[in-house]
């Protein structure tokens, strides 16, 4: 009894551990706001202010609050400093400010050394690490080009004039240049596919870059005015092998798109998870202290027992682990 | 000390009846003892539980003092009623399965009653007649030098001669300091060799149980004849 | 003990198996040599030829990925006769403890079907291998390019560079496996020698029919039910933005789930057989 009491206590000492670990891994640091939203300091690296213009993060879900250190002058200031950073995007983050009468604004922040190509990207929307182009089922399902794919694609096939308004016809979505960490994207261009291909992996595809293009070609929301008759420059998409993968990921639905009551099933789902992978398993931990106790540990259900609780703390710990590195 | 105690012995099958209920007796060391009764009584589940085979369901049995688990197999020695061995073995294949897992196996005792049976060494186990298969298991349980023998209807199904030989392999081969305990319903052919007896009634009560020379010189008569007058239908 | 006990039951096994790994070897040099023949593109065959191959070609696979059936048919065989057989009376009076016989079975349940695993992906090779000698003796080199390159070129490629890791994990998770499709087995049997006494096997098969049909419902369950993103997220890191370093840990962490589920109910399986045979079975 004495023994297995031990061996259950041990290994939830280390379950902990390894948990607190594994989590510690993803850490929420402090960071620390030097005046008046001058600079960001964490460690050793250094956030400046950053001008997001039209483009936006491109992973928005994994924002954390972090723990924030303000000094005398900004806490004066503000009622309120939030600063969030994203576990998935490590050098952007971004502090809402609520000043003394209530207003509050945003003001994001980025690496250092991020700085200088993150606004380029900004300012002139040009490709230069890759782009990314948007499923035309959801906002949140993107197909990644790197600069040489797409130097490929529009250097075979060779270019062709067209008015825009010959694009009606065609399905369309947006395409946007991300910067060499993927985290910030900016719409970059516009991708037409034939509608309703017969072979799904061979059918017409043109990219229409924006740069360049006039102020006419958008509308008054600064999207591509499909209706506008000016010519425009569109690359079709020759290279078999980009062809073929693309036009697959244009023509597959996502299994859970626009599923009634979705929400509903993902929360089931993440019951079902914590039930399958925590419950169960300290279920199972239990009952084998339990007929190791009753056996007086004696062979073979010391032994057994034992391979039982190791295998349902490895339940455990991949589960955290696998939550917390996701 | 005893070499077989069975204290308030209960065993049950699925269905339920008791097929011994509160045996309590001890046998001692270096006797031939008869365990005798109609078919069904309970001798064999008797011996199978002393062997460790079955799990009683109350109650307790000792082997030379120790309760029945792996310690008392090393010290019983046991044939049972029917043929155990892995058919595609050899004789002497056999011989060295014994040897590797009984510490008190004599192999040379053993190949010599196997040659004083004419007995082919190298020939599979399959190959042999039912006699002879029976004759070999006899001789690989009889060359251990167990404390308690517990055979099975050893003459059950043989001719005959076969059932005289073997009876007087099991007196000349044991030691007469262990315990050999015979089930059998061929009373006449066994109570020469027998020292004590004990006749089981159904439900596993023991009837009548003593010596063979004192029951003998009691009644008059044979044991065959007091089985008869006892189990009469 | 137990060494001596895993002696005998290998023994018992390998005489038969040995015989089946020896035939699987012979047909996986005919499927080459077929294999090489049906690729061939322009050659001039008749449709009677062809067809005659092609069935050759089958049978030879069939043949070959019937080992492991074979090899868990011998399994069974062997423990059933040793445990729930007449031969059961000199197996359960042996002075071993039981859960040294088990053991034994175990462990040569675990060898056997390991070696059944390697013989079949040791045929693979030799059918790849013969396939290449025979286009390098009619002058041509159809085989490798088609096959062998792409083949052996995924086997070399070390895409992830957590290969030793996942690898490691992926062989901990198949003996895992094993062991648990073992003590299904045995649980089958012994849970139908405890039951019944007559039609052991037929009560076993049924008793094996259905745990497999709540194992398969389970891991629907577990699977669909659960949503298992990081395993898909792996291959489309960059477009959701989560670091590939964090994703490959991930993976790392995620195989330990299965690791650590077959080896509980593994060991489960084992103390319930322990005391079946133990405690319930009654040998008559």
């Amino acid at each position: 009894m004495k023994r297995a009491i031990v061996l259950v206590l041990a290994l939830f000492i280390m379950l902990c551990t390894c948990s607190v670990a594994v989590c510690a891994t993803a850490p929420l640091e402090a960071y620390t706001i030097v005046g008046d939203l001058e600079k960001v300091l964490c460690g050793e690296v250094t956030f400046v202010p950053f001008d997001m213009g039209s483009a936006f993060v491109s992973d928005w879900r994994t924002v954390r609050e972090s723990e924030v250190i303000i000094d005398d002058a900004a806490m004066k200031k503000y009622s309120s400093v939030m600063l969030y950073s994203y576990s998935s995007i490590d050098y952007l983050l971004y502090v809402v400010v609520t000043d003394n009468n209530g207003n509050q604004r945003t003001v994001y922040f980025i690496r250092e050394s991020n700085y200088a190509e993150c606004a380029e990207l900004v300012a002139t929307g040009e490709i230069r690490h890759g782009c990314r182009i948007e499923s035309i089922y959801t906002y949140d399902s993107y197909f990644y080009l790197d600069s040489e794919e797409l130097s490929v694609w529009m250097n075979t096939g060779g270019p062709k004039k067209m008015s825009v308004s010959e694009m009606t016809a065609y399905d369309s979505t947006a395409v946007y240049a991300v910067d060499s960490g993927g985290g910030i994207m900016t719409l970059c261009g516009t991708l037409f596919m034939e509608p309703y291909p017969e072979d799904r992996f061979d059918m017409e595809i043109y990219l229409l870059l924006h740069s360049g293009l006039g102020d006419e070609f958008f509308d008054s929301y600064g999207d591509l005015d499909l209706s506008y008759d000016g010519e425009a420059v569109f690359y079709p998409l020759t290279d078999g092998d980009t062809l073929v993968a693309v036009g697959d990921f244009l023509t597959t639905e996502p299994d859970y798109y626009e599923i009634p009551g979705m929400e509903v099933f993902e929360g089931l789902s993440r019951v079902m998870r914590i039930m399958l992978n925590i419950v169960l398993p300290i279920g199972g931990m239990v009952v084998a202290v339990v007929i190791m106790a009753k056996t007086r540990a004696r062979m073979p259900y010391g032994a057994v027992c034992t391979l039982a609780i190791v295998g349902c703390a490895l339940v455990i710990i991949g589960y955290i682990a696998t939550e917390c590195l996701s | 000390m005893a070499v077989l105690e069975c204290k308030n012995l209960y065993k049950s099958y699925k269905s339920g009846k008791y097929v011994l209920a509160d045996m309590s007796f001890s046998v001692p060391s270096g006797k031939i003892v008869g365990l005798l009764g109609p078919n069904g009584c309970g001798k064999s589940t008797l011996i199978k539980t002393v062997a460790g085979l079955l799990v009683p369901t109350k109650g307790e049995v000792f082997v030379d003092g120790i309760p029945v688990g792996e310690s008392t197999k090393s010290l019983v020695s046991y044939l049972p009623e029917r043929t155990y061995f892995n058919s595609w073995m050899h004789v002497d294949e056999l011989v060295s399965y014994f040897a590797d897992f009984y510490a008190d196996f004599d192999k040379e005792r053993a190949y010599q009653l196997l040659f004083d049976l004419s007995i082919d060494t190298k020939a599979r186990l399959s190959t042999l007649s039912k006699g002879t298969k029976e004759k070999v298991q006899l001789i690989l349980v009889m060359s251990r030098r167990a404390r308690l023998y517990l055979l099975d209807e050893p003459i059950a199904g043989v001719d005959p001669a076969a059932r005289e030989y073997i009876l007087g392999t099991i007196v000349s081969n044991y030691d007469p300091s262990s315990t050999i305990m015979i089930t059998t319903h061929l009373i006449s052919d066994v109570e020469q060799v027998l020292d004590e007896f004990m006749f089981l009634g159904y439900g596993g009560q023991i009837v009548m149980a003593g010596g063979t020379d004192d029951v003998r010189a009691e009644t008059g008569k044979s044991l065959d004849a007091l089985f008869r007058e006892v189990y009469r239908c | 003990m137990l060494g001596k006990l895993l002696k005998y039951d290998m023994k018992a096994v390998f005489k038969y198996w040995w015989l089946a790994a020896l035939t699987t070897v012979l047909l996986s040099v005919i499927a080459g040599v077929l294999l090489s023949y049906v690729i061939e593109e322009d050659a001039a065959r008749g449709v009677l030829e062809e067809a005659i191959a092609i069935v050759g070609l089958v049978i030879s696979f069939i043949g070959i990925f019937v080992l492991p059936l074979v090899t868990e048919v011998l399994i069974i065989v062997r423990l059933y006769k040793h445990f729930f057989t007449d031969e059961g009376y000199l197996t359960f009076t042996l002075p071993v403890k039981k859960h040294a016989l088990l053991n034994s079975k175990l462990i040569m349940a675990m060898a056997f079907q390991l070696a059944a695993v390697v013989t079949v992906v040791m045929d693979v090779i030799i059918i790849l291998f013969v396939g290449m000698l025979c286009d390098r003796i009619k002058g041509i080199d159809n085989f490798s390019s088609d096959y062998g390159e792409p083949l052996f070129g995924e086997l070399s490629a070390d895409a992830w560079g957590f290969g030793i890791l996942y690898t490691a994990e992926a062989i901990l998770i198949g003996l895992a496996y094993m062991f648990v499709l073992s003590m299904v087995i045995f649980l089958c049997l012994t849970i139908a020698s405890v039951l019944t006494k007559k039609h052991k096997v037929l009560v076993a098969i049924g008793l094996f029919y259905g745990a497999n049909a709540i194992s398969s419902l389970f891991t629907q369950i577990a699977v669909y039910g659960t949503d298992l993103n990081g395993v898909f997220m792996i291959f489309d890191s960059v477009n959701n933005g989560v670091s590939e370093l964090a994703l490959k840990w991930s993976v790392a962490a995620q195989l330990l789930i299965p690791l650590g589920a077959l080896a509980a109910v593994g060991a489960g399986m084992y103390a319930l057989e322990y005391y079946l045979l133990d405690r319930k079975l009654d040998l008559q």
